[in-house]
């Protein structure tokens, strides 16, 4: 039986305000998180959009603006914008890319545009229905009508740097040497063999994403990488590879099918993957953002990792990806210096 | 003693296409030397049956004829002619018409070449044969879910891609551009393959059918005939296809039909400002004949391959309409919209995706890549400008794309 | 072709705008006025006919365009109506779609209006706002389709309809429904859930049981054929290669077998060898299906594209 959505939403809405509420709530926007399992994309959605509501005024760490502001660069619904919005709504005087996020947010659903009801019944009578694009436009307007000058808050006034705050970790050589994946071309291997004693960079994807601004254009960029790669023809080799979020589903024909049609230089250190044996300790061992329902992939982070010879992993912001020339030149180096 | 014939353009199988749209080719005299000063030869066609006829110039023109004499020097200069489809006789197969050269005075055949009149045609009236092949092209394209079809789907979606598509007056312009990408992906598979157009203004009783575009049942599930390629077709996923009952084979859609289109642009002083309105009626209008399905949406209606046709006849009342008026100019104001619209509805606007870099202000979205490229022609380059579809059988300039439509002939 | 066959393109191009200049005349008569028709349907004494043919007739020209669509919400969403009116502002609305810049101001009007609708009374009614919905994958539209299925709420729609209709979202949460309907029901609702999985590796044994069962109906093993293809190339290949070779088997499911390798690589190149191209062959010889003659020809060529 599944579980009742409003119930859900329910409890997140009586998290008590506090360091300790506010920190559970900031858990919640992992979409490897245990309320999301199980539900559908869309129930996933409406949770999430529920979870970033419920941030407005409490105090964000920089993770939590860094999630909210992938969700205002990606996300194509509603309920997570319009809760987005209001999660940034102290933050729009004094941070200007949040600005430039909610106007570009704005125009992405225009033409899809939805009533969502982020307030429990109960308690705002007086508050007329919202769209999406409402909450939006009422963030922004804050702005406008605030004669503060920008200023200290919430602990995040100035763009942040691309990598700054992300995760970086080892990897251990056992667990990957147990991990099998296949290639687009039906070729096994453990993971290790694949990484090691190279630089490499490791995207995380799926082929059925239905969110363009995701995993499409993450393997469309990787591959403009990896071309550039290619013709640079570096003294350091440096493996350009994408592992699917969807195994089963992924199938070699269609990880080949999915990298052709986005022009994905396939080879030797240039290949799209499945795991065929040991996923979990996959997902466990780069802790990755990603939930599922009982069919497929409910929700996901964009994720990509430059992993050194010496099995050293650190999170690249998927964003780098816009400039393949300066992201392929810190490889580089990174396999030069190694 | 032997004619030298080259077209301009051959695929890789060595095969040349035309349209109504005639094109340069060179004739030489190969004879053994010394040779006679001059041979005069006569130039015409050899049709089979159902097969395509030619016309055939001395200059560009639409008002070619069915032969022409040229007198070949016998220093082995190359003499131009101008070689064309003769409307409305288009062919149904490679080879069904040649180009033959024969000594006037013998009679005796000094040069051949088989070619194919290469045309868009009514979906209702293709051949069995001209249906089946387009079917196979099209479910290999399709690669059950896995194949380059996807893409297709991809640009079109709600969000950014779709104000690329529908937002302003770019609509006619992206979708040719899209349709010719679509129609040489097929051509990739089968050259001699072209994409065929519903006139959904009509009853369409070949089209609706079990061995063409299916017929749904009860639960608006489309039903094929056993052995019908789209069998297996798959898009984003879902296998088969999701359409309404609102069109069976004696069905006539309640839409403006096509000389009330036309006469949406003016009759006066036709502006494409006006005629673009088609966009509601009656292209919206012809999707929701359908009344349900993927078809019904803007997002999901590329998810079912009738999306396809429907809108080749949208592009074939635009191409009636430039014909009709004789506004194929894009230096001529009437020729689309005037004003300032969003990006990639103005034109000199370059069209997404297949402009790239993904980059704002247009969609950062995939699909990127460029415009699906023909052996028979380098136009549209692969990042196709809105001014650069407007011509597209080249009455003004060399650069035509190399389809035409078979009520749609080339005027000058 | 004689020289005096060939078309005068110009004369040609006068009659045709000459016939285009009298529908132009024609059409003169001023269009449906939105006003007009809102007027109309909101009489006490309005006919549904007359309000039908005026939604038909509505412009949806940059002009009249938001006038037209705020009209056809109100149409569409007035009860004092009979249901063909307003399934016809419906389908008027879908048109106007097409047009998302010019729609956008009113798609969460017409969302929420939708969702309304699921529940009206007049089950063509809900049905169509179900279907709508469920095109885009509406949460609120899935959940009621769900509960009727587990039997929470009264069903809206059939049982079969339902699966249908929320098989649409291949992110969706009801396979676990699926898969115990298109293991457990019967009938259409059993068919549609096996459709529903089409792409549900987990369900690939369910799959294989069925397409090779023969006490099963041909559609049934059809679909579970189709399914199997879609998530296992080389099971499907093992399957596809005996519903071939069997003379027994029914000339539908083998024509259907043998298009699918035609069209799918992956699995030609699993079968290809020169005894399978033989039997093929062979069976495009001797069957009397137009259908599975015409699959063979079309097999031949792929095996014989196919690289070894």
């Amino acid at each position: 039986m599944p579980r009742s959505i409003d119930d859900v939403i329910g409890q997140i809405r009586t998290i008590p305000r506090s360091r300790a509420g506010d920190r559970r709530l900031a858990s919640m926007l992992h979409q490897n998180a245990p309320l999301f399992r199980g539900l559908s994309a869309g129930d996933a959605d409406r949770v999430r959009g529920h979870v970033l509501a419920s941030l407005e005024s409490r105090l964000l760490d920089e993770d939590a603006v860094h999630a909210v502001k992938e969700e205002l660069r990606t996300s194509f619904s509603p309920v997570v914008l319009a809760g987005a919005a209001r999660a940034v709504r102290d933050l729009v005087r004094v941070d200007a890319e949040i600005r430039d996020l909610l106007a570009a947010a704005s125009a992405r659903i225009a033409a899809r545009d939805e009533f969502v009801r982020l307030d429990a019944s109960e308690c705002c009578p007086d508050r007329a229905p919202r769209t999406a694009r409402d909450e939006i436009a009422s963030a922004l307007a804050l702005q406008a009508i605030l004669e503060n000058p920008p200023g200290r808050c919430c602990g995040a006034a100035s763009r942040e740097e691309p990598d700054r705050g992300r995760r970086a970790f080892s990897l251990c050589r056992n667990r990957l040497g147990g991990i099998v994946v296949e290639d687009q071309s039906e070729r096994q291997g453990t993971l290790l063999d694949l990484v090691q004693g190279r630089t490499s960079l490791v995207a995380f994807f799926y082929t059925r994403c239905m969110n363009p601004a995701k995993c499409s254009l993450t393997i469309s960029r990787l591959a403009g990488l990896a071309r550039l790669a290619s013709e640079r023809a570096t003294t350091a080799e440096i493996g350009v590879f994408a592992i699917s979020y969807d195994p089963d589903f992924d199938t070699a024909s269609r990880l080949r099918a999915f990298g052709q049609d986005r022009g994905f230089p396939f080879g030797e250190t240039a290949r799209l993957l499945r795991c065929t044996t040991g996923w979990e300790k996959v997902r466990r061992a780069f802790d990755l953002q990603v939930g599922y329902s009982a069919a497929t992939v409910n929700a996901h982070a964009r994720e990509l990792f430059m992993l050194s010879d010496r099995l050293q992993a650190v999170e690249v912001a998927c964003e780098r990806l816009a400039d393949v020339e300066r992201l392929l030149a810190d490889v580089t180096e990174t396999a030069k210096g190694a | 003693m032997n004619v030298a014939i080259a077209f301009p353009r051959y695929d890789p199988q060595g095969r040349t296409f035309v349209t109504w749209r005639p094109v340069e080719v060179m004739l030489k005299l190969v004879a053994p030397s010394p040779g006679p000063a001059s041979v005069n030869v006569t130039v015409s066609a050899k049709t089979l049956a159902s097969g395509g006829s030619l016309l055939f110039a001395d200059h560009l023109t639409h008002a070619g004829s069915p032969t022409i004499d040229v007198t070949l020097p016998g220093n082995g200069q190359e003499v131009a002619i101008w070689v064309g489809g003769a409307f409305p006789t288009a062919s149904s197969r490679y080879g069904d018409v040649s180009l033959v050269v024969r000594d006037k005075a013998s009679g005796l055949t000094l040069g051949t070449q088989d070619l194919m009149v290469r045309i868009r045609k009514d979906a209702n009236t293709l051949s069995v044969a001209e249906r089946d092949r387009f079917l196979a092209a099209l479910a290999t394209l399709n690669g059950a879910g896995t194949g380059r079809y996807n893409d297709f789907r991809d640009m079109h979606v709600g969000g950014p891609p779709d104000t690329e598509a529908h937002g302003g007056p770019g609509f006619l312009p992206w979708h040719r551009s899209y349709l010719l990408d679509f129609e040489r992906e097929l051509q990739a598979i089968d050259p001699e393959v072209t994409l065929p157009y519903w006139r959904f203004d009509r009853a369409a009783p070949n089209v609706f059918t079990r061995a063409f575009m299916g017929v749904a049942n009860a639960l608006n599930q489309v039903q094929f005939a056993a052995g019908n390629p789209l069998t297996g077709w798959v898009a984003s996923g879902l296998p088969g296809i999701d359409r309404g009952r609102g069109i069976g084979p004696s069905t006539v859609p309640s839409v403006l039909g096509e000389k009330q289109t036309l006469a949406l642009g003016g009759t006066a002083t036709p502006s494409f400002g006006s005629f673009r309105t088609m966009q509601g009626n009656p292209h919206g209008r012809a999707h929701m004949s359908h009344v349900a399905g993927w078809i019904t949406n803007p997002t999901t209606a590329p998810r079912d391959p009738i999306f396809f046709l429907l809108h080749c006849n949208v592009d074939r009342l635009w191409a009636k309409w430039q014909w009709a008026t004789k506004i194929h100019d894009p230096a001529k104001p009437a020729s689309f919209a005037a004003g300032t619209f969003p990006p990639g509805h103005n034109l000199p606007d370059a069209l997404w995706p297949w402009c790239g870099p993904l980059a704002p202000p247009r969609p950062t979205t995939a699909p990127g890549g460029g415009l699906a490229q023909s052996p028979m022609t380098d136009a549209p380059p692969a990042s196709p400008k809105v001014r650069e579809m407007i011509d597209y059988l080249g009455t003004r300039t060399p650069a035509h794309h190399a389809f035409a439509y078979d009520d749609v002939p080339f005027q000058i | 072709m004689a020289i005096e066959d060939t078309v005068d393109i110009e004369e040609l191009r006068k009659q045709y705008l000459s016939e285009v200049e009298v529908e132009a005349a024609a059409a003169s008569s001023p269009a449906v006025a939105p006003a007009a028709l809102e007027s109309h349907a909101m009489a006490a004494q309005h006919e549904p006919e007359a309000v039908r043919d005026m939604v038909t007739a509505l412009p949806l020209d940059e002009e009249a365009y938001e006038a037209s669509v705020r009209t056809l919400l109100d149409i569409l969403g007035n009860d004092a109506l009979d249901p063909a009116p307003r399934l016809s502002a419906l389908n008027t609305l879908g048109a106007a779609e097409f047009q998302p810049a010019a729609f956008a101001p009113f798609h969460a009007e017409f969302i929420e209006l939708l969702r309304r609708l699921a529940l009206h009374r007049s089950k063509d009614i809900r049905t169509a706002a179900l279907e709508r919905l469920t095109l885009t994958n509406d949460p609120e539209a899935q959940r009621l389709l769900r509960e009727g299925l587990e039997k929470i709420r009264r069903p809206l729609v059939t049982a079969a309809k339902a699966v249908q209709l929320l098989a649409r979202d291949d992110h969706g949460s009801a396979i676990p429904l699926f898969r115990r309907l298109a293991a457990n029901a019967t009938g259409q609702v059993r068919e549609q859930a096996l459709r529903a999985l089409a792409v549900d590796p987990k369900s690939i044994p369910l799959f294989e049981e069925i397409a090779a069962n023969k006490q099963e109906r041909t559609q049934l093993r059809q679909i579970a054929a189709v399914n199997l293809k879609n998530t296992s190339a080389s099971r499907f290949a093992k399957l596809a290669r005996d519903l071939v070779l069997d003379e027994q088997e029914v000339d539908k499911l083998r024509a259907v077998a043998v298009s699918a390798i035609a069209h799918t690589s992956d699995v030609a190149a699993r079968l290809k060898s020169p005894a399978f191209t033989e039997s093929v062959l062979a069976l495009g010889a001797s069957t009397g299906s137009r259908a599975l003659k015409a699959s063979v020809a079309r097999l031949s060529k792929t095996l014989g594209d196919t690289k070894a």
